[in-house]
């Protein structure tokens, strides 16, 4: 009995003003463990305090093995968002019409958001000329879609039937794509809602159905 | 007499070993403090050190804090998939049978105090509208595309503003939508630069981020 009590002693250590110090004999608050914490069923933090700045604070993140550890973007393998400029030298005059990033559909969503392009040493004098009829003005479609065969994300950047031209008499020169892609973790904090079809039925105003859940 | 009951008391509901774990509601604690059950800490709670995550982890989850737990702060894991609404959600659009090329006003719905809603992806997917005479030559019109906050709700234009698509004529709007929860994405004040009638210029104000 006498050796319980020491280890006791030695294990927990319970102050008159009602501080409990495991693994130490100088608790510095009312529960202080100097060591693992485990808990099977719910934590509640009643009082934490604000954080009032960005800086100089990390997420919480909980891995797949139930263990609680500090997110830190510059460690992890991803981020929740993540921005990477695709640069395409030299590309066709007529667009970059599949390309394939090799970035899993599974993991993440991948979008592009933003775009321009230039013709050869950072030229600014780029014009399109529609195949057609000159008098078109024809449409862009710059975006990133899932391949369900590779289960990869592709990319786009083309305007529909047309060639950029450059250089002098502009004519038909390779140009450079610059395409600002931004990838989201899938399933982290963002996600893929159901694709919404709206038929305008000849008007120029409406509603789109709203997502359930929103 | 006290000497030896103090310690089976104790001994009743926590079990010590000799290498110090101590259990709560556990005669076996995994480790230093093993509660097998919940835990309510009613003020600070400090960790540390805390390991951080490493090149090998994947499909770990933000862990949370809810207010409207009771007790309040329940600390939950982030899990987008059994959400509703995520902090981040990327939503396909398509739109079909417009008047000409004139998507002027469609109203999204999203509630502007709660969301965000930016544009991605955008593909215009059908005729070309014609140049058309103008002063000076042949103009091009300007074509927009932008969501914007009209009565608290998120909504979407995408049209050439001075030119239309021939009678006849006709284009389907393909867009992604991202649509960001407030609680994650901060909404700034617009900042207004008066460049006089330059093309270069300096921010009149710096985004109020710290």
């Amino acid at each position: 009995m006498k050796n319980l009590l020491t280890i006791c002693f030695l294990s927990i250590c319970v102050s008159f003003w009602g501080q409990v110090g495991i693994n130490t004999l100088a608790p510095s608050v009312e529960l202080d463990v100097q060591g693992s914490v485990k808990i099977d069923e719910k934590l509640y933090l009643e009082n934490p305090g604000n954080s009032t700045q960005i800086r100089g604070s990390k997420l919480l993140i909980q891995k797949t093995d139930e263990e609680i550890i500090e997110y830190d973007i510059d460690q992890s393998k991803y981020g929740p968002i993540n921005y990477a400029q695709f640069i395409f030298r030299e590309t066709s005059t007529n667009g970059l019409r599949d390309y394939d990033t090799k970035i899993s559909t599974l993991n993440y969503i991948v979008t592009l958001q933003g775009y321009y392009f230039t013709a050869q040493n950072n030229n600014t004098n780029v014009l399109l000329k529609s195949t057609i009829n000159e008098n078109h003005i024809e449409g862009y479609q710059f975006y990133a879609y899932p391949n369900p065969t590779t289960q990869t994300w592709f990319i786009r950047a083309f305007v529909n039937n047309s060639t950029f031209r450059s250089g002098t008499g502009y004519n038909e020169n390779p140009i450079d794509i610059f395409l600002n892609i931004i990838i989201y973790r899938n399933g982290f904090i963002a996600k893929t809602v159901n694709p919404i079809s709206v038929n305008m039925n000849n008007a120029e105003t409406g509603t789109a159905p709203l997502p359930a859940g929103f | 007499m006290l000497k030896k009951t103090t310690p089976l008391l104790i001994g009743f509901f926590l079990s010590f070993f000799t290498f110090s774990q101590v259990g709560i509601g556990t005669t076996n604690p995994e480790t230093d403090l093993h509660i097998a059950g919940e835990l309510l800490v009613q003020q600070e709670f400090t960790i540390k050190p805390l390991p951080s995550v490493t090149m090998g982890d994947e499909d770990f989850k933000l862990v949370t804090r809810l207010t409207n737990s009771n007790p309040e702060g329940e600390i939950a894991i982030l899990n987008v998939d059994s959400l509703t609404v995520a902090p981040i959600n990327v939503i396909n659009y398509e739109f079909s049978n417009i008047r000409l090329d004139n998507l002027r006003n469609v109203n999204l719905q999203y509630t502007a105090d709660k969301y965000i809603v930016g544009v991605a992806n955008f593909r215009y997917v059908g005729d070309a509208i014609q140049k058309q005479d103008g002063t000076g030559g042949k103009t091009i019109g300007t074509f927009v595309l932008r969501t914007f906050v009209e009565n608290n709700q998120w909504r979407v234009e995408i049209r050439n503003r001075d030119l239309d698509l021939d009678g006849g004529k006709s284009v389907n709007y393909y867009v992604t939508l991202i649509v960001y929860d407030k609680s994650y994405y901060r909404n700034l004040p617009p900042i207004i630069t008066n460049l006089g009638g330059a093309n270069t210029g300096t921010a009149s104000a710096i985004p109020d981020i710290y």
